[in-house]
Order: C-alpha cells, then structure tokens, then sequence
C-alpha cells in the first residue's frame, strides 16, 4: 500500500506522541519541602486576620512588614478567569491558523 | 471506505487525540520532566534539591470561568486531604457572580473560608511571597498574560525537544506581541507552590505544574499591584502576640 505525503506525516506525528515523552523524560529530579504550617497569631496580624481592627496591622507595617492588606473594595474589583468567550477566540486563532497552513501547503 | 482512506482517518483522529495537552498533575510528574509546559521557552528546569517545591494535586480547570475554584480547590486539598473538593464542585455550588469576569479575590477568600481555610487578601512583595512558601503555604496569585500560555491544545508531537523549543519561541514572541498591543490577554489565577534561585513553580489550571521566572511572574502581576491570597489551616487559639526581634 503506498502510501501519501499526508498520510506519512500523520504517521509520523502519531509516533512521537508515543515516542517523545519515553525518549525527553528526565531523571527525577529530588526535591525540598516543608511541611505546612498555619498562620501565627503575628501572621494573623499582618495579614488583616486577627480580631484587633486595621491600626493594629498598620502598627506592624511601621515595624518594617512589606505586607499591605487589600480593602474589601480592592479585593472585590480584582477578578480573574477565563471567559467561555475567551476559548472561542482562542479556537478560532488556532482553526485559521490550520486553515492557512493547510492551503499554503497545496 | 478504502483501507487507505481508513488508516489515513485513524491517523488523524490520533493526531487530533493527541492534540491536548497533557497536564502536570502532581509533583511526581514534575519530578520527571521540571521543564515541560514551562513559561520559559529556555531554562525552565528546575534542577537539584534545592527547589522547594509543595506536594499540591492540580484539579484541571475544564470550563472557562472556573479557574478560581480549581485553584482552589488544590489548596483546600493541600490543607485538608487528597479529594477534599473538587473544582468543578464548587464551581457548581457558586459560581462566580460574574462569569465574565470569573471569580474576584473577595469570592476567593469568602469560599475558602466556606471551606474551613483562614484566607486573606493582600499584597506580597518577592520575599514575602518566598517566606509563606517557605511555611509551607502555598499562595495564590491573579495574573494578566497572553492567552496564547493558557490554551488546553496543542500541536502534535510537540513535546518532543526540537518541536517544543520551536513551540516556546513562537509562544514567546507572539506573547510579547500580545503583552505589547494588550490584545488577547486573559486574566487568569495561579498557585505559587514552590521556587529555586530565579523561577517559581505554580499550578496552573489548565495545565498543571508549570514554571516561570520571577520576572515574567512580576510581569504578569503587575495589573493586579501585586494582589494575592494567603491561605491557612484554621486559626490557632488566640494568644499574646509575641514580641519581634
């Protein structure tokens, strides 16, 4: 069976899918941890948690703390997620790009 | 169908199979390839024992605007067991108030607290971010990227070394393309689980354990004035705070 260009690409793109992961896996590389550990009662402080009210926490942010705890205002405006529309944009991208690769190569 | 036409068929619905990428779930995965769906097209290994890096599960994001409780959802099972939740549960029980927009840091840290979690909204500098890691607490970050880093497909065969090398600098450019116009970016939220000397490791959504150089991520969180969310187990009982040093 002869087979065609196409054909011969698709089998060897369907190979690498098998082939790739086996032959550019790494040896397992060891890694540091630590086990997790909850808030301090300082911790709580520092980040808005505690019962004192928000002077307490700009108290600790004078000692020389970095951390600014964010307003419930704040905290409400910044959102983040990808829309459904989103992925439909990112489909289409991708499907033209196919489409123009497909026609440039016939 | 002709035998040809039959294989050449067969052919390409693996191809198409294989077209979605294969995410990083767990930090044994990592383990064996540190490089693979990096941010960075070059140096995204992560070598020796050094790295930190926090046992979290990935819950793959599988609508779009759910990324939020699948972040989640990994942090609430890092603290309080393997299946705890799941992502798509608590995107089914509440979801975002405006799905547009997914899930605001206040969500985040309401429905983290619905889950036995103390969360709070701040903002965290470099070394903060590296001290809550090293207690062992995993942080999450909004980020605003190219969109072109968050696609759940790919092309085939590029996981091998010469295609996925191709792939990161066509990914990177069209992503500095896309970061300079500010067309095609997405808000998206990542979990910082670990780090060595210039890169964090981070649970991504949609594709699981991904790297990224410090000054991408600072890049990326910009928008966002360095805004994340702290989590812990509940609170100890409290006490006289102690005196610093």
């Amino acid at each position: 069976m002869r087979l065609s260009l196409a054909s011969v690409l698709a089998l060897s793109l369907a190979f690498t899918q098998v082939a790739a992961p086996t032959a550019f896996a790494q040896e397992p590389v060891q890694f540091r941890t630590v086990a997790p550990q909850a808030f301090t009662t300082e911790e709580l402080q520092r980040y808005g948690l505690s019962a004192e009210d928000a002077a307490e926490v700009r108290a600790l942010q004078e000692q020389g703390y970095q951390v600014r705890v964010l307003t419930p205002e704040e905290a409400s405006q910044y959102s983040a997620g990808i829309s459904n529309r989103t992925w439909w944009i990112i489909g289409a991208v991708v499907v033209i790009a196919a489409i123009v690769v497909a026609v440039d190569s016939d | 169908m002709a035998p040809r036409q039959f294989v050449q068929a067969l052919l390409l619905s693996f191809c198409l199979a294989a077209c979605a990428t294969t995410p990083t779930s767990d930090v044994d995965a990592f383990a064996s390839r540190t490089d693979g769906n990096s941010f960075e097209p070059f140096r995204g290994r992560v070598d020796g024992p050094s790295a930190l890096v926090l046992p979290v599960v990935h819950d793959q994001q599988i609508d779009g605007a759910a990324c939020g409780a699948h972040a989640l959802a990994s942090v609430v099972n890092y603290w309080r067991g393997a299946g705890t939740v799941t992502g798509a549960g608590i995107f089914a029980a509440s979801p975002p108030a405006n799905a547009e927009r997914g899930y605001s840091l206040a969500e985040m840290t309401a429905l983290a607290s619905a889950q036995g979690l103390v969360a709070s909204s701040v903002r965290l500098n470099l070394p903060d971010l590296i001290r809550e890691l090293e207690s062992g607490r995993p942080v999450l970050v909004p980020v605003r990227l190219p969109s072109i880093y968050v696609q759940n497909r790919s092309l085939p065969g590029t996981d091998a070394r010469p295609l996925s090398l191709a792939r990161g600098l066509v990914m990177e450019r069209v992503g500095r393309v896309s970061e300079f116009t500010a067309l095609a970016l997405v808000d998206h939220y990542l979990l910082l689980v670990g780090y060595d000397r210039d890169r964090f490791v981070v649970v991504e959504p949609v594709m699981g354990y991904r790297t990224i150089s410090f000054e991408r991520l600072a890049r990326y969180r910009r928008s966002f004035d360095d805004a994340a969310v702290v989590f812990s187990a509940a609170a100890p009982e409290r006490s006289t705070p102690a005196s610093r040093s």
